[in-house]
C-alpha cells in the first residue's frame, strides 16, 4: 500500500514548492534559467528568492552586480551583455557596447565609425549594474563608483563618484561636459567635431 | 554471468514499496551507482530510497529508462555545460507535463538522487514557468506566501521598477 500526497491539503508534509524553495541549490538552478529581467524583478516574491540573490555569486553575475570572468561572461544576458541597460538613446546614438580583451577596462560603448567617447561603470548594486561581462575584475573595485569616459580611444577622466541627484559628472574647469543620470539612463553631452565640449544649457 | 545490462536492483521507496529495476536505469543516479559500488553484490540488497515516494520514483525511473543510453555526464562544471531553457527535447517536455506537486517533487527527487540531467530538465521547465511573470503572478502560480512586511515590499519595488517597463 502505498501513500501518496496527490493533494497537499490535509498532508503534514510541506508542498514540495516549499521544500524546493528552500533547496538553495535547486532555486539558484532555477533562478539563473531566467532572463534578466525576470529575474531582476523576482527578488520582491519572497525573503527566500531575496536572500539567494544576495548570497549567490553566480545570481549577481547573472544580474551584472558584479563582473563574471570572460569564461563565463557571455551565458548572462544577451552574450554577456546587460540587456537592462541597452537603452534606447544608446540605439540613438549609435554606440555599441564594445568588448576589450585587454586588461585596461572596457566596458564601454563607443560610435561605430570613431571612437570618442565610451564609459565604465563597474558598480554593485540594481543602478549600478554593469553594462557588459567579460573584462578583468578588480575585486577591490566592486561597489565603487567608477566612469570612465573614453576620447579618442583613450581614457580622457575617470575615478568619478555618483553625486547625490544620481548623475556621474564630468567637470572640467568647473564646466560640466557630461553628465550621465543613472537613474533615468540618460546620457548628456555636447560634441563638436568628436571631442567632448561643455554643455550648453537648458539640455 | 550476466552482463551489466541485464542485472537488476531491488529500490525501496520512502513508503516501502520495493521496486525492481534494470540495474544501467537506476545508475543513472550517481547516488544508486555509489551505493551498488559500495554494497559490492547488486541485486541481493533492497536499496532504500529514503526520500522518494513510489509514485515519484516509478516516474524517476522511467525518464531514467529513457535516457538510460545516453552517454555519462560529462564532468564540466556548470560553466559552459548550461544550456538555453528553450533546449528541452520533446520528450522531456512531454515527461514533465505533470501536475506541480508532482513536477517540484522529482526536482527534488532529481536533486537527492543526483540524476544531474534530469534535475537540470526540471529546473528549466520551472525556469520556463516564471519567465515574464511579475512577482505577483509568481506567487500566485506557486502558491508563495509573501513574507516581506508592505515596507520592504516597497523599497525593493521602488529599487527595481526602472526595470520593469524595459
Amino acid at each position: 500500500m502505498s501513500v501518496v500526497a496527490e493533494d497537499s491539503a490535509g498532508s503534514s508534509e510541506p508542498p514540495a514548492i516549499q521544500k524546493l524553495i528552500h533547496t538553495t541549490e535547486i532555486l539558484e538552478k532555477v533562478l539563473l534559467e531566467l532572463d534578466t529581467k525576470t529575474l531582476l524583478l523576482s527578488q520582491r516574491v519572497c525573503k527566500t528568492f531575496k536572500e539567494i540573490v544576495d548570497d549567490s555569486m553566480y545570481l549577481q553575475e547573472a544580474l551584472f552586480f558584479r563582473q563574471a570572468p570572460a569564461s563565463r561572461a557571455a551565458k548572462y544576458g544577451e552574450g554577456g551583455v546587460n540587456p537592462l541597460l541597452t537603452w534606447p538613446w544608446q540605439r540613438e546614438l549609435g554606440l555599441k557596447p564594445i568588448y576589450n580583451t585587454s586588461t585596461e577596462p572596457a566596458q564601454f560603448f563607443a560610435f561605430p565609425d570613431e571612437k570618442p567617447v565610451g564609459y565604465t561603470v563597474r558598480m554593485g548594486s540594481w543602478r549600478r549594474m554593469c553594462f557588459i561581462h567579460g573584462v578583468p575584475s578588480d575585486e577591490n573595485d566592486l561597489g565603487t563608483e567608477i566612469v570612465k569616459f573614453y576620447e579618442n580611444g583613450a581614457i580622457r577622466k575617470e575615478g568619478f563618484d555618483l553625486d547625490s541627484d544620481g548623475c556621474v559628472r564630468l567637470v572640467e574647469g568647473g564646466l560640466e561636459l557630461v553628465r550621465f543620470d543613472l537613474m533615468s539612463g540618460k546620457f548628456f553631452w555636447d560634441r563638436v567635431g568628436g571631442r567632448i565640449v561643455p554643455r550648453r544649457e537648458g539640455r | 554471468m550476466a552482463s551489466e545490462g541485464e542485472q537488476t536492483v531491488k529500490l525501496v521507496s520512502s513508503d516501502n514499496v520495493e521496486i525492481v529495476t534494470e540495474r544501467k536505469v537506476a545508475e543513472r543516479s550517481m547516488l544508486i551507482k555509489n551505493m551498488i559500488e559500495d554494497l559490492g553484490a547488486p541485486g541481493e540488497e533492497p536499496i532504500p530510497i529514503m526520500n522518494v515516494s513510489e509514485a515519484v520514483l516509478r516516474k524517476v525511473l522511467e525518464w531514467c529508462t529513457h535516457h538510460k543510453n545516453d552517454p555519462a555526464p560529462s564532468q564540466d562544471d556548470d560553466a559552459d555545460s548550461r544550456k538555453k531553457t528553450t533546449d528541452i527535447e520533446d520528450w522531456d517536455q512531454k515527461f514533465m507535463q505533470v501536475d506541480q506537486e508532482m513536477l517540484f517533487e522529482i526536482i527534488l527527487a532529481a536533486n537527492y538522487m543526483d540524476i544531474k540531467a534530469l534535475l537540470d530538465v526540471g529546473c528549466k521547465t520551472v525556469a520556463n514557468m516564471i519567465k515574464g511573470k511579475s512577482p505577483e503572478e509568481i506567487r500566485k502560480t506557486f502558491n508563495i506566501q509573501n513574507d516581506f512586511t508592505p515596507e520592504e515590499e516597497d523599497q525593493i519595488r521602488r529599487e527595481n521598477e526602472w526595470a520593469e517597463d524595459r
